[in-house]
């Protein structure tokens, strides 16, 4: 059963983000002239032009920015997926990047509300972060779906 | 230096909008340039500039491809990539205030419907990722926007729905919309999420049309038999940045758009008689009644609630049913209907005495414009 649409190709400039994933690691692009985090990965740095950076980890920890349920597959690769929710997550130490939210156990996700990430494996170059609810079950680590 | 009242739209038209199974997209942009011509008395040789709007899969609505089929060698003309028909206005107002042209059609076509084009794609620098975490299709985007605007502000989903109450209300009167079928706030709140907390009628529709205009020199546009209907403003703003704004899902961009629109004009949100908003999602509306001034930030839903925007209140808004009821144009067919108020040619729903319209369009979380448009007292 397809779950998520796994990027079919990894663009080089995104190499390191997925390759620290497949070693549940959230690991971000830092400008070394103005130490701007970005996301989205990208050549230069959007703020001062600098071009790269390097690759530093961040904490997989955050906070829900905003969030929506699928409940009718809006994508031809996420018919069996439905319903999934995805949060808008506000990393801690970081930018906002979007991620699915599971462990709710059906209630509906809460504005401002604590979450971790955790690593889901969909193909062997792909690891996904997904977020579930910092509460004190569980532990982080690498699953799959 | 102003544009305002240098030009004028002087032709509209609309092919028939739904299924066109069988018809390539290029003909039904050709179909409707003739359309507009008809209307505005013009003929093939008075015109000297083309603006065509690409398809979404790239194929097709090229103006090599419109041009040829039409035989035409125009001064100008150019294509846009998913140009609402406001973005295609201002390229066309600013080929004639340059003196580059002094007649341009502008046109779309799209066999979208027919062709089954997958619109749960993902655009943008982070597209692979976003598509990987699930967040298709503008409706997820557009879904999480309204929560942060129900987070800050209270707004409620039955306050969203009549958004798309009220545009069915004015799709009923409306003899080219698609969804006609009587809708009520009790009928919205009672049909199934599909990004909760959106439901079906907060959404496009996907459908099959065509539509153009015919924009000229203001003195040439006397001499024609159409009232002619001047672009009296025009704004734009982008935000290429994306994801990196602050809070982009609130476009809080659009507000840059609506201001720099206000300080050129002595014209202002009190004197708009019918809004245009291009309505990919009902969450656009409620976002361009607060950044263009119609209400407060975060008054949006009570505004709207208070039926306002409906058939008989004080600010029509989308009175052709928008993209949610009437056909899915990209905003092409909110400027002809803006124009059809503006002559006085709408029948049961025409706006009475009705004489500044305003347009207000987005390419979804990158570009915004507005267009303001006037007929003479």
């Amino acid at each position: 059963m397809k779950t998520h649409i796994v990027p079919a190709h990894i663009d080089p400039v995104w190499a390191p983000f997925w390759a620290a994933a497949k070693e549940g690691r959230l690991s971000l692009q830092h400008c070394g002239a103005c130490s701007y985090v970005r996301f989205p990965a990208s050549e230069r740095c959007p703020e001062c032009w600098t071009p790269g950076g390097s690759w530093r980890e961040v904490a997989p920890s955050g906070r829900v920015w905003s969030h929506t349920s699928y409940r009718r597959a809006l994508h031809p690769e996420l018919a069996d997926a439905v319903p999934y929710t995805v949060a808008m997550v506000q990393l801690d130490r970081g930018p906002r990047i979007p991620g699915r939210l599971t462990g709710l156990d059906g209630r509906t996700p809460v504005i401002g509300e604590p979450v971790r990430g955790v690593f889901t494996v969909l193909s062997p170059d792909i690891t996904m972060i997904e977020w579930v609810p910092a509460g004190p079950a569980g532990e982080p680590g690498v699953t799959s779906p | 230096m102003s544009i305002a009242m240098k030009t004028a739209l002087v032709g509209v038209g609309t092919t028939e909008q739904g299924e066109l199974p069988g018809r390539g997209a290029n003909d039904i942009a050709a179909e409707a340039i003739g359309l507009a011509l008809d209307d505005a008395g013009l003929r093939k040789t008075d015109v000297d500039a083309l603006i065509t709007c690409r398809n979404l899969t790239g194929r097709s609505g090229i103006d090599e491809q419109v041009g040829h089929l039409l035989g035409l060698n125009p001064a100008f003309s150019a294509t846009l990539d998913y140009g609402t028909g406001n973005f295609s206005l201002h390229l066309g107002v600013m080929a004639i205030v340059s003196g580059l042209a002094n007649t341009v059609v502008l046109a779309y076509g799209t066999n979208q419907r027919s062709e089954r084009v997958n619109f749960g794609n993902v655009v943008g620098g982070g597209a692979e990722f976003a598509a990987a975490a699930g967040l298709v299709h503008v409706a997820g985007p557009a879904a999480m926007a309204f929560r942060r605007h129900q987070h800050l502000y209270g707004t409620t989903e039955e306050q969203l729905g009549w958004v798309s109450v009220a545009q069915r209300e004015w799709a009923r009167l409306n003899p080219l919309s698609i969804f006609t079928a009587p809708m009520t706030i009790d009928d919205y709140l009672a049909a199934p999420y599909v990004a909760e907390p959106l439901r079906r009628a907060d959404l496009t529709m996907v459908s099959d049309g065509g539509a153009a205009l015919v924009l000229t020199r203001a003195d040439r546009a006397k001499d024609l038999r159409t009232r002619p209907v001047y672009i009296a403003g025009i704004a734009e703003q982008t935000a290429l940045r994306a994801d990196q704004n602050e809070d982009n899902l609130l476009r809080p961009w659009l507000r840059a758009t609506a201001e720099r629109l206000w300080r050129s004009t002595s014209i202002g949100p009190q004197d708009i008689d019918a809004l245009y908003v291009q309505d990919a999602t009902s969450v656009w509306v409620l976002q361009m009644l607060e950044a263009y001034g119609f209400c407060a930030p975060g008054e949006a839903g009570p505004f709207l609630a208070e039926g306002h925007t409906r058939p008989g209140g004080d600010l029509p808004v989308n009175t052709n049913g928008g993209q949610l009821s009437e056909s899915y144009m990209w905003g092409w067919l909110h400027l002809c209907e803006a124009v059809r108020q503006l002559r006085g040619e709408c029948g049961p729903r025409q706006v009475p005495d009705a004489r500044f319209a305003l347009d207000c369009s987005s390419h979804d979380f990158l570009k915004a414009a507005a267009t303001l448009l006037a007929v003479d007292s």
